[in-house]
């Protein structure tokens, strides 16, 4: 029992605090972040959380690498990323700890509390090891707070060893002045599928972590909570994909498994069926995408999901649908790269292969979630933008979007969203398979059954009457309506909106899932006063109009990507070789405007502070 | 029945092969692919089959332009992927006759590993594997099928493996549901080998023994000489239900076997298996996004 | 003339001296052991389950008592005798509804079973038209998606998600009606599948019951419009989902065809129309009911078999029998008939007659009406015993010879069922003796017809008196017959009867024989053949244009091997023509020359080619080609 639990309760109030729930895998400190993160949303606490997963899928117990649970931002008003550094680790025992540690990822003074059964080890080893790194840690500045945990819950249930998550859960609820109540209803809803008897263990155990919180804790914070008017829901993002997938009215995904797109396809297969789609999981990567491609030629547009070493594969089949123009909606969850690189970390290392992959000119619609409610609506879109311009259409989104949760407004079906039922009424006289328009290389494609229709799609250079052109003329024919089609789209794109003035010193660009960082940086410049902008892009080909607008009227002009750009400060690094990030390559060689970059490939998720400081440099 | 009944039963278009022929096909005079393509078009005329209904599928290489040569809908796509691009449109479009036609190159070497799930999916389409030995399309390489010692732009001093043999392969696989082999210098055969498969209710596999004039002229002579050296099953007696006499009859290259191996018409197909049995409707999806909604949704107080 | 039997020949002929029995004092010694019917396990109660399917009591419990323990046995038993005597409703241990007999039972057993098969049939076809009706939205939807409409701002918004996230939908829209202009369907058939949807949800899926013809005819001649619509919309939908509907062909069809299609679209599958009738009743309209070809259902319930006209002789059953002979006079009509007792042993050919596809007449006896202190279901099974109701069975569905059937009669092949009666005689030995159970035994059931019998006290009786059965095979002038009751007191008495009764059993048995008689006529039942399994029929390769060889001297191909190599159209394609198999033939000799037959022959992969000898003597070089061509003569 340490001193600061004897002194008198005061409630502190705080604008955020990020928490992490950390333990051996299988110990659930998962489902104690998440159920955290949804008790905080429904009392209307602004929360961001993302999974810690460890790279392996069972890691030796009480390993460095083996942490695995949840971090959780909770905040005053809306949270749009994970944020910075962890105020408060719950942590089952040292090793895990560790883990983070190493990894930079706690405040300095963070609050440690400490499964502390093993410092009785009957192992000296693990004691020892045990007593030395408390010692250490509280040397460093932490304030640690060992608990008997295990001892605690062994008092309320038999087997303690299984129930520690929810007694952690129990105590944050006290540390964060959370509703008991809610707290017990997300228990019942989240172990609702089974037992009652299991509800009610849980139940006891979240009751005995919270009066011992009361009792022995000297400290209480509160969140400031505005009570959410619209219903919310609380998804990560693959699942928000997988539920976009279901909305947009398509019937068939072919994927085949890769990580970390795979638990959208988990999902989605789950669901799927019961409204009559199909998950079909083909023997590879370039399989899944030409099932869907042909799935896709004879009925609705289809979609194949993958993450960069299955993109990679799917090039060749990827170019069959723009030559032969056959919609199709392909997501992408960057992970890191190359090769097989970092599959559970998060990276946008793959913006130029999704728009110059595949060989030869191979125009296709790229567009990149930037919020898990994108991660939704990006599948409608896209469906929508393949069919009517009969391209194909890659979202990109990534391990960070994958893994986190944020609330947004639960959507209202609408079944204009469904795909239309394929066309089958015959063709009239004089139609031809390619009549593109020509003002915008617009034609309304065939569908296998409709009569006067019959034709041979090919990959092959070919005419309107989809024959196969040998003729120069022909093949530049083709491949200028194929192009223009891009620019068609492009005419109906508006400009993106800038986040703050107009006018300043500096205009920073981003794209994809770091806008809630990029945003919070440039926020809390702006509030001191600096003339910072951002701009977040929602379709990278083609980029929409007013960019070179709005970048004159800022002194400078950067993007924050997490792909690798050169170092400006290593010696062998000058203008004439330096790499630039994907975007501000884009954004160079379109607009002829000298776009400085920065960029990380740490596979974490980029930090608000990290930006802040990189401004901070680049500002006058 | 009565006769109103009839016209709307039985109502037909009648066909003409002239109805079925696409652009001028521009293989090799004397190449077996023409005895294919004639055997393919009879087919259609005799069963009757709705151009706008028909769907040819092919990959890359002198077979592959096949799809060009039909009147229906066809999709050339890229070599070796024929077998996929199939079995979505399958998947899709249960009321399409999907045929897929492949060579040897396509099917057995770049598209092999489709090749072997797309027998064990056995979804109901007809795969003719042209199969001359040969890379003619680019100009004269050894094919996985070229019988060992074939002289060729890539093995100059004669290829150095033995042939792969597609019918083993294919007899080999879990779900096989219908393997035949057939050459391209008898037609009638190859006709009732071609009907066979079409009617087969999954996935059939004709192998078709094809001459190569350009390449490989005299490949076959000795067999089309000599009759002897044909084995035709259908009058052998063999017992195409018997998988394992299958096997033992793939296995032998001279005589060849001509005629149906094996067929199983009680092998389930993978679109079945996997189809929604319920009809699908805005207000099914409908239902299903809204529950599953549910289950993430965080609900303001008496917001239920 | 023997003394002792003028009494009992007198009252015979003339029903004079001696007394006439009075009503109730006896039933047929047969029965007598019956008439505690509640001791007895037989077929009833049935229990009806919600699916359709019949069971009785006695075989539900025997099957739950399969392997249980005496006292469980006993247990179940004593239970099962406290339902036949307390008649519930229900029963807990059992699915379904009890029903004991009673003059209700055959019109609740056809309604229940006739009910559970329209819900099956109304289902089926529910489903068969939702899916058209799919199909037609999805047919419209996908016109709709080709309209300007559909491309209107508000329309794409939605369709984008809803969000206006970036897409200017106003310029969208614009630029989309510009590039893909709007494609509508033929008004007309825009027209046709709105009228087609409207058609096929507007369905009443009844169940339509009647109990009068009249009311039944009417009804379905009300429906009768509406189901030939709905026959024409499903077959017509069908086309337009299949997209081949064409309005030259079938626009005139449909206006043209009427009821006829109903029957190509199944009438059977469309709700079908139950009537229930009173047989004491008389039915003119029911003839045309049955002819008309629907799957009507009628059930004809008579209680009481033994009425008797005023005067003249009696017809006992006339109405029955009647009806049965019309009813077999139609064509395609499933009849069953039987006594109430049999339902359950004949709960199979019940179902099959409502399920035919087209009309059944189910005429079934309940016993219930006559004048008895019998229950009516004994009544109802001496009915059957007796001959008095035939059992009788005609399924025009069923194979040659197998349609018409007897079988449920006991003894079908016999004039009379007979059983050994066992009972102490005067000396209380034990004697059994072969009684045959005639129509007489069956109207000694009846008050009504006491008067028709005189017992003869024991020491009276002697060899003149001869068994009913005996007396119809060899009627002689002084034999009486007489039949074997057994009074309240279980003591059994011969009986005379009247010569009108002998009469009337007479023709009972007649009839009994011209039915026996209709089954004989059946031809032997052939076994129908499968047909082989998997391998498709091979049609006949079309036929090619092929010259029988001829001898020698006249070039011919051998078109049936030809393998479409090009070859020869190539050297000369006015000589060479492929027929419609796409096979060469020699069409034209004039059209060309000897060397370009050799070449033919030469390049020709399958060498089926045959040059023959050159036609023109002076033709270059002739003696080299000639040379050339000796290899393929």
């Amino acid at each position: 029992m340490n001193d600061a639990s004897l002194a008198a309760k005061t409630i502190t109030e705080l604008r955020e605090h990020i928490v992490e729930v950390i333990s051996d895998s299988g110990e659930g400190a998962q489902r104690c972040g998440q159920s955290l993160g949804a008790i905080a949303a429904r009392m209307g606490i602004g929360t961001w959380t993302v999974e810690i997963i460890p790279a392996e899928i069972r890691p030796p117990a009480r390993s460095v690498a083996g942490a695995s649970g949840n971090r959780i931002r909770l905040g005053a008003g809306r949270v749009t990323n994970g944020g910075d550094l962890t105020h408060l680790v719950v942590a089952f025992n040292e090793q895990v700890l560790l883990g983070r540690v190493r990894a930079g990822e706690l405040a300095p003074g963070c609050t440690i509390l400490l499964e502390s059964l093993w410092r009785e080890h009957k192992d000296e080893a693990v004691s020892a090891s045990y007593a030395q790194t408390v010692e250490r840690l509280a040397a460093a500045g932490y304030k640690v707070i060992e608990i008997p945990m295990g001892r605690e819950c062994a008092a309320v249930v038999p087997n303690a060893e299984k129930g520690k998550n929810m007694f952690a859960l129990g105590m944050l609820c006290s540390i964060y002045s959370l509703e008991l109540e809610l707290a017990r209803e997300q228990i019942a809803l989240a172990f609702g599928k089974k037992a009652q008897a299991i509800v009610d263990a849980n139940v006891k155990l979240l009751d005995a972590g919270y009066r011992w919180a009361e009792a022995n804790l000297g400290f209480k914070y509160r969140i400031p909570a505005v009570r959410p008017k619209e219903p919310q829901v609380v998804a990560n993002g693959n699942t928000a994909l997988a539920l976009g997938v279901l909305a947009s009215g398509m019937e068939i995904c072919a994927m085949y498994p890769i990580t970390p797109a795979t638990s959208a396809s988990h999902y989605l297969s789950d669901v799927f069926e019961k409204v009559g789609g199909v998950v079909h999981q083909a023997e590879d990567e370039i399989a899944a995408c030409a099932f869907a491609i042909g799935a896709s030629y004879a009925g609705k547009c289809t979609v194949t999901i993958t993450s960069g070493p299955g993109y990679s594969l799917k090039q060749e089949a990827i170019g069959l649908a723009v030559m032969s123009e056959i919609p199709l909606v392909v997501i992408n969850v960057q992970r890191g790269g190359p090769s097989t690189g970092q599959p559970t970390k998060a990276e946008q290392g793959d913006l130029m292969s999704a728009i110059y992959g595949s060989h030869g000119d191979a125009p296709k619609v790229v567009m990149a979630a930037a919020t898990i409610e994108d991660c939704f609506y990006s599948v409608i879109t896209a469906r929508r933008i393949a069919e009517t311009f009969n391209m194909v259409v890659v979202v990109l989104t990534d391990a960070n979007l994958a893994t986190s949760q944020q609330p947004f407004p639960r959507p209202r079906f609408d079944p204009a969203w469904m795909a239309p039922p394929a066309d089958q009424s015959a063709v009239p006289e004089g139609l031809r398979p390619y009549d593109w328009d020509a003002a915008t290389g617009l034609a309304r494609r065939f569908i296998p059954g409709q009569p006067n229709g019959m034709h041979t799609v090919t990959g092959l250079a070919h005419d309107r009457d989809s024959h196969v052109a040998y003729d120069p003329e022909i093949n530049e024919e083709s491949i200028h309506f194929r192009s223009l089609k891009l620019a068609a789209l492009q005419r109906t794109l508006k400009a993106p909106p800038v986040f703050g003035a107009p006018q300043g010193d500096l205009l920073v660009i981003g794209w994809g899932s770091t806008k809630g960082a990029i945003e919070e940086a440039v926020e809390s410049l702006q509030r001191e006063g600096r003339k910072v902008s951002s701009m977040h892009l929602r379709f990278l080909q083609p980029l929409p109009p007013g960019i070179k607008e709005a970048m004159q009227g800022f002194k400078q002009v950067m993007t924050i990507e997490g792909n690798w750009s050169d170092r400006p400060e290593d010696q062998l690094i000058d203008e004439t070789n330096r790499r630039y990030s994907a975007l501000a390559t884009l954004l160079r060689a379109r607009y002829l405007v000298d776009v400085d970059c920065w960029s990380e490939v740490r596979g974490q998720p980029i930090k608000p502070a990290t930006i802040r400081t990189v401004l901070l440099k680049k500002l006058p | 029945m009565n006769d109103i009944a009839c016209v709307l039963r039985l109502y037909e278009e009648k066909y003409e092969l002239e109805d079925y022929q696409g652009g001028v096909p521009r293989w090799c005079s004397g190449c077996g692919d023409n005895a294919i393509l004639a055997s393919v078009q009879r087919l259609c005329r005799d069963e009757g089959l709705r151009p706008e209904k028909t769907v040819f599928v092919s990959g890359i290489g002198c077979s592959s332009r096949f799809p060009h040569y039909m009147r229906t809908y066809g999709f050339h796509g890229i070599h070796g992927r024929a077998l996929p691009l199939a079995e979505g449109i399958r998947m899709a479009r249960p009321d399409l006759h999907v045929f897929v036609n492949t060579g040897d190159g396509d099917c057995c070497s770049i598209g092999a590993a489709h090749w072997i799930h797309a027998v064990r999916y056995n979804m109901r389409m007809s795969v003719f594997l042209h199969d001359n030995q040969i890379y003619g399309l680019t100009k004269k390489q050894a094919s996985p099928t070229s019988p060992r010692g074939t002289k060729s732009n890539t093995t100059p001093r004669g290829s150095s493996l033995e042939a792969l043999n597609p019918l083993t392969v294919t007899l080999g696989v879990q779900n096989v549901s219908f393997v035949a082999q057939a050459v391209d210098w008898m037609p009638d055969a190859l006709y009732d080998i071609v009907r066979a498969a079409f009617h087969h209710k999954g996935l059939s596999f004709v192998r078709i023994i094809q001459r190569c004039p350009e390449w490989l002229p005299d490949q076959w002579e000795p067999f089309i000489k000599d009759p002897k050296r044909i084995l035709r099953l259908d009058k052998s007696g063999h017992d195409a239900s018997d998988l394992h006499r299958a096997r033992e009859i793939a296995s032998q290259t001279d005589p060849i076997p001509v005629g149906i191996l094996y067929r199983n018409p009680e092998v389930p197909c993978y679109e079945e298996l996997r189809a929604s049995p319920k009809l699908r409707t805005a207000q099914m999806v409908r239902g299903g996004l809204e529950a599953e909604l549910d289950k993430f949704t965080v609900w303001p107080e008496h917001a239920r | 003339m023997h003394a002792d039997l003028q009494a009992p020949l007198a009252f015979h002929l003339t029903g004079q001296s001696l007394a006439p029995m009075e009503a109730f004092a006896c039933a047929p010694a047969l029965l007598a052991r019956y008439r505690d019917l509640a001791a007895l396990r037989y077929d009833f109660p049935l229990v009806l389950s919600k699916d359709g399917t019949i069971h009785s009591l006695t075989a539900l419990v025997d099957e739950a008592l399969k392997g249980k323990d005496e006292k469980a046995r006993a247990l179940a038993l004593r239970r099962e005798r406290e339902i036949r005597s307390a008649l519930p409703r229900t029963w807990s241990e059992v699915e379904g509804e009890l029903v004991h007999y009673d003059a209700d039972t055959p019109r609740r057993v056809v309604a229940h079973v006739w009910r559970a098969l329209q819900e099956k049939r109304a289902e089926a076809l529910r489903s068969r038209i939702e899916t058209l009706i799919a199909r037609l939205s999805e047919i419209l939807s996908a016109d709709f998606a080709r309209s300007d409409e559909a491309r209107s701002e508000q329309r794409l918004r939605a369709s984008f998600g809803g969000r206006d996230d970036g897409i200017d939908f106003g310029a969208l829209g614009g630029m989309l009606k510009r590039a893909v202009p709007e494609r509508p369907m033929a008004e007309s058939r825009r027209r046709r599948i709105g009228s087609l949807l409207g058609e096929l949800r507007a369905q009443d899926f009844g169940p339509f019951v009647y109990d009068d013809c009249a009311a039944a005819l009417a009804g379905y001649r009300a429906r009768l419009p509406r189901l030939i619509a709905l026959s024409k919309a499903i077959a017509a939908a069908r086309l337009e989902a299949a997209g081949e509907y064409v309005e030259a062909r079938h626009d005139a069809l449909f206006a043209g065809c009427g009821a006829a299609l109903l029957e190509a679209e199944g009438l059977a599958d469309f709700p079908g129309t139950l009537v229930q009738l009173d047989g004491s009743q008389h039915h003119p309209q029911l003839p045309e009911i049955l002819a008309l070809g629907m799957p009507v259902k009628v059930l004809v319930q008579f209680d009481d078999i033994l009425t008797r006209s005023p005067v003249g002789r009696p017809g006992f059953a006339v109405h029955a029998h009647a009806l049965a002979g019309m009813a077999l006079g139609l064509p395609d009509v499933y009849v069953l008939q039987c006594c109430g007792s049999q339902l359950y042993e004949l709960r199979a050919q019940l179902i099959d007659g409502l399920r035919h596809g087209g009309a059944a007449v189910i005429s079934v006896y309940s016993g219930a009406g006559g004048e008895t202190e019998l229950a009516p279901y004994l009544v109802a099974a001496a009915a059957a015993e007796s001959r008095a109701f035939p059992a009788l069975c005609y399924d025009p569905a069923a194979a040659d010879g197998a349609r018409f059937s007897l079988a449920a009669n006991p003894q079908p092949d016999n004039d009379w069922a007979s059983h050994s009666l066992a009972f102490e005689d005067g000396a209380l030995q034990r004697v059994t003796e072969d009684a045959a159970f005639t129509f007489a035994d069956f109207v000694a059931c009846d008050g009504r017809y006491a008067g028709w019998f005189a017992r003869m006290p024991k020491e009276r009786c002697n060899g003149g008196m001869v068994p009913v059965r005996e007396y119809l095979a060899a009627p002689a002038p002084d034999k009486v017959p007489y039949v074997l009751l057994a009074g309240k007191d279980n003591r059994l008495h011969k009986a005379i009867v009247a010569e009108e009764l002998a009469g009337a059993t007479r023709r009972a048995l007649e009839f009994w024989r011209s039915l026996q008689h209709r089954v004989a006529k059946n031809p032997e039942v052939k076994a129908a053949e499968k047909a082989p399994p998997a391998p498709p029929p091979v049609a006949a390769p079309a036929p090619a244009v092929e010259a029988a060889k001829p001898k020698g001297d006249d070039p011919y191909i051998e078109t049936s091997r030809c393998t479409t190599c090009e070859e020869c159209v190539k050297i000369n394609g006015r000589m060479f023509i492929y027929n419609e198999n796409k096979q060469a033939y020699i069409a034209d000799l004039a059209a060309g020359t000897y060397r370009e037959l050799v070449e033919a022959a030469e390049s020709c992969q399958v060498s089926i080619i045959h040059p023959g000898k050159p036609r023109d003597p002076n033709e270059p070089g002739l003696a080299e080609l000639v040379a050339r061509a000796e290899p393929f003569l």
